[in-house]
């Protein structure tokens, strides 16, 4: 379980992240939601350990986060996707997929240039796996292309399926479905329902496109300006009030739609 | 680090239940990665390997085709660094140096030394200066990394030059023959097979280590330094594991350096040298072993040939540079690439299309659907 307690982030004196207290249960999906600057990617920036708060325990499973650098974090078994979908570029879709595995391997650089069998026994593991993960994101198809060559969406679940690959107990998504055609949306949000059950993970889920979030999510948390304002069951922080003010005074699922 | 068992099991499942409900437009034909035909790997080995026959007798030719070998395996961990680990460096001739050094004190003090042991210390040596040159270059990027290599590159010459008696000073060091068994490594033949062997090793390293989790961890910083951590990539210890591999191969070839010029000087390591392969590495083509081969044997030959015009052989070369550039943006190894798909059309996925790439994976490619896919937001 993520625990997140009294967390505050500011970058010189703007305050990106205020007094922020949440959890995120193992094998559940909580969305974190709030119009954009609302602090939603620092959350995830902080856990990632990119970020390093002035005040406040982020806690994985008991052990402090804070103290692990950003690439030990995915030894605690939490991995991510971005935003801005920085796929390894070169390299085909499987090999992305891969390097998201390789944390696993425990050969140095001198085994890999012998390419001992313990090598070879882990390449022929992490491309099974990946083999895999791509059936279930449903793109196998694509999977000898190179990442630059993918359209937007297509990349979207290879991110997603980067972060999925590495058996992850908890998986935080910055914004999956920003971007995404109406059909790929829907294909998403089953694509993310089915995580919990498939991987037996947990998922902390950015978004400001509350349609895809509600759908799946057991708890949703609504930040603006750095604060929570809101935490409930979809049903009710989309009838909460002050949820409805801060996306500009119009309903919730109607204020969304606009992004 | 499996937490919850079973979990692979269900995974298929899913896959299975996933399979045939994609959305179209995700879909795509594979595009194979370039991949030179065995047929043509074999065909440029045997030529290697009987080339002595034909011009053994011809000390010159030799002399230049072990030479080629050897700028071919310094571009190749050239091409290590900069096309598949995305560093910079513009002073490779100063491992080569090291090596070539190394190579001749080793042999020169410790004389009973196995022809193995000495290669093998010109290499760790060489590796062991590129891991103190990478622990500050790990921390630099782009033009300041450059600067760093030039550094170096300049300095270890310098360094030669003011040696004293272990590096000769002006007149450098003679290099001992070598013993290989019965052979007697000091004419231009056995030195050749010698330099064949290094390199057909050392290629084949490479070739492992990339396609391993070292070789993608390399790749993976080039392609995204700032998310390659989130993957449990820690970038400055990947860029020094990255420098000292490349040092390393570029020590073997400084061993090869040495036997075949019998002779190292400071002044065989200037700054020109460091550019002739950062200009091999280019013309070849980044990202392909095989375009550093062919760019650094076609470089040897260039400037080989523009000896007789005296000062402007390096005037020569750069102009020849600027035209391959020119007229190959990607370098030599893209006009492969190019040649091939303009022949036999883009390739095919290799594999047959089993069950699950029946489904969503035989629908056209997307490019050609693009509704949505493409769409940024």
């Amino acid at each position: 379980m993520l625990q997140i307690e009294d967390l505050s982030l500011s970058f010189g004196g703007v305050h990106a992240i205020e007094g922020l207290n949440l959890t995120v249960p193992d094998g559940t999906i909580t969305a974190l939601i709030g119009p954009n600057g609302a602090g939603k990617t620092s959350v995830l920036n902080v856990i990632n350990g990119f970020f390093r708060p002035q005040r406040g325990r982020v806690l994985h499973d008991g052990l402090d986060l804070l103290s692990v650098p950003p690439y030990r974090v995915i030894q605690q078994g939490i991995t991510r996707s971005f935003q801005n979908v920085a796929l390894f570029g070169g390299l085909s879709v499987t090999d992305n997929l891969i390097v998201g595995y390789d944390h696993r391997s425990r050969t140095g650089f001198a085994r890999d240039l012998l390419h001992t069998p313990k090598v070879a026994r882990h390449e022929r593991a992490a491309r099974a796996r990946a083999q895999e993960v791509l059936e279930f994101l449903g793109i196998t198809g694509i999977a000898r292309r190179r990442a630059e060559e993918l359209g937007f969406g297509e990349r979207k679940l290879v991110d997603l399926g980067r972060a999925l690959i590495g058996s992850p107990a908890l998986v935080l998504l910055d914004e999956p479905a920003s971007g995404l055609a109406e059909g790929q949306k829907a294909w998403l949000a089953e694509v993310l329902s089915r995580i919990p059950a498939e991987f037996g993970a947990a998922v902390l889920v950015i978004d400001h496109d509350m349609r895809v979030v509600m759908g799946v999510s057991s708890k949703v948390i609504v930040m603006d300006f750095g604060r929570k304002i809101a935490e409930g069951t979809p049903d009710e922080v989309r009838a909460d009030p002050v949820v409805v003010t801060a996306y500009l005074g119009g309903s919730a699922d109607g204020a969304a739609e606009g992004h | 680090m499996s937490r919850r068992p079973g979990r692979a099991a269900a995974l298929r499942r899913g896959g299975q239940q996933g399979d045939g409900r994609t959305w179209p437009s995700w879909t795509g034909a594979a595009r194979s990665v370039a991949r030179v035909p065995v047929l043509a790997t074999l065909a440029v080995l045997v030529v290697a390997l009987v080339f002595p026959r034909f011009e053994g007798g011809n000390t010159t030719v030799m002399s230049l085709a072990t030479e080629a070998l050897t700028y071919g395996l310094v571009t190749m961990s050239l091409n290590l660094l900069m096309g598949y680990g995305g560093q910079v460096s513009v002073g490779q001739a100063g491992f080569l140096a090291v090596g070539a050094y190394t190579t001749a004190i080793v042999a020169t003090h410790f004389g009973g030394l196995p022809f193995i042991a000495v290669l093998a210390l010109a290499g760790l040596v060489t590796a062991a200066v590129g891991l103190v040159l990478g622990l500050p270059a790990a921390r630099l990027r782009g033009h300041y990394l450059a600067v760093a290599t030039l550094g170096f590159g300049l300095a270890v010459p310098e360094i030669a030059l003011n040696g004293g008696s272990l590096t000769g000073g002006y007149t450098g060091l003679i290099v001992p023959p070598q013993q290989l068994g019965p052979v007697m490594l000091n004419n231009p033949v056995p030195v050749y097979y010698l330099g064949l062997a290094v390199l057909l090793v050392s290629a084949a390293a490479i070739r492992s280590v990339l396609a391993s989790p070292t070789g993608r961890r390399f790749m993976a910083v080039r392609d995204s330094q700032d998310t390659a951590p989130a993957m449990g990539i820690n970038a400055g210890r990947t860029k020094v594991v990255l420098f000292t591999l490349s040092a390393f191969f570029c020590g073997l070839a400084g061993y090869v350096f040495a036997l075949n010029n019998s002779i190292v000087e400071y002044s065989s390591f200037d700054f020109s040298l460091s550019l002739f392969f950062f200009a091999a590495v280019i013309v070849g083509g980044l990202g392909s072993m095989w375009g550093s081969l062919i760019g650094a044997a076609l470089l040897v030959v260039i400037q080989q040939e523009a000896v007789s015009l005296g000062g402007f052989s390096e005037a020569i070369l750069g102009v020849a540079v600027v035209i391959v550039l020119l007229l190959v943006p990607g370098g030599l190894a893209s006009l492969a690439r190019r040649t091939r798909d303009a022949v036999a059309g883009p390739r095919l996925p290799r594999r047959p299309a089993g069950p699950a790439g029946s489904g969503p994976g035989g629908l056209p490619d997307q490019r050609s659907s693009p509704a949505g896919a493409s769409r940024e937001g």
